[in-house]
């Protein structure tokens, strides 16, 4: 059986500037494990997709910026297994295996739509669940070679 | 850290990417590219990669929202410096199959 051998929880205020930041600190967070250049690389970018995701989507609905939370669990485990929690407390996806279809967005046509094919490609699993009105879970996993 | 910026040469416009590319970086320099694009209507638009080491899908959107403009105002549209992993991502988003792209 795998056991945590850290944790981290994170709450960040649902701005632009939170994209790099989250990945700055995850990237040092897992920096214990001994991650390649690579498999680094592929966990900063499926955390931005998903942080990303409740910058631009989760609270186009709301004006209370206070609010506006981005919540990130880390952990890593014993057998060299991170997971990645990005939660959001937002408008919510109606329909989650559409969303996660390439080339879904309900941004303007700036966005490719391609988060969550990108978080699936980069991590070894994607799982996300959403609760209209409610928020959204994103849950990424990913294990580093030996 | 690199910075990104733009360089306006006579009738081409070339977008050097910073090297961590994700849609909060890329909101700020896409008015001013935007701008200049529509102002200067350049033959050409290269979008420099070469220093760019973390990128997310956001440059996606960026290729095809320029694609879109350049093809409006005559403009081609070149890709430089494409390493393994942003090729790696620009495949998975299909960008190498839209026509009107040029990658070097």
């Amino acid at each position: 059986m795998k056991r945590i051998i850290n944790e981290m929880k994170l709450r960040l205020i649902a701005r632009g500037e939170s994209e790099g930041l989250s990945r700055a600190i995850i990237a040092a967070f897992v920096a214990e494990l001994n991650p390649t250049v690579e498999e680094l690389l592929d966990l900063r970018c499926a955390v931005s997709e998903a942080v990303t995701n409740c910058v631009v989507h989760a609270y186009v609905d709301r004006e209370v910026w206070e609010k506006e939370y981005i919540y990130i669990s880390v952990r890593l485990y014993d057998n060299r297994e991170v997971s990645v929690e990005i939660r959001d407390t937002g408008v919510g996806i109606a329909d989650v295996a559409l969303a996660r279809e390439p080339r879904f967005s309900t941004g303007d046509n700036e966005r490719g739509g391609m988060g969550f094919l990108v978080m699936e490609s980069f991590c070894d699993s994607l799982s996300v669940k959403s609760k209209v009105g409610r928020g959204t879970r994103v849950l990424l996993r990913k294990k580093f070679k030996s | 850290m690199r910075e990104g910026k733009i360089e306006c040469g006579d009738d081409k416009l070339r977008l050097i990417l910073p090297c961590e590319v994700d849609h909060h970086i890329l909101g700020m320099m896409r008015h001013s590219l935007d701008k200049l694009l529509f102002e200067k209507k350049p033959s050409e638009l290269l979008i420099d990669f070469s220093g760019v080491e973390m990128m997310d899908s956001s440059a996606i959107g960026l290729i095809l929202g320029r694609l879109e403009i350049c093809e409006r105002i005559g403009a081609s549209l070149k890709l430089i410096g494409v390493n393994d992993r942003a090729r790696r991502l620009l495949e998975l988003g299909g960008v190498m199959r839209f026509g009107g792209i040029c990658v070097e």
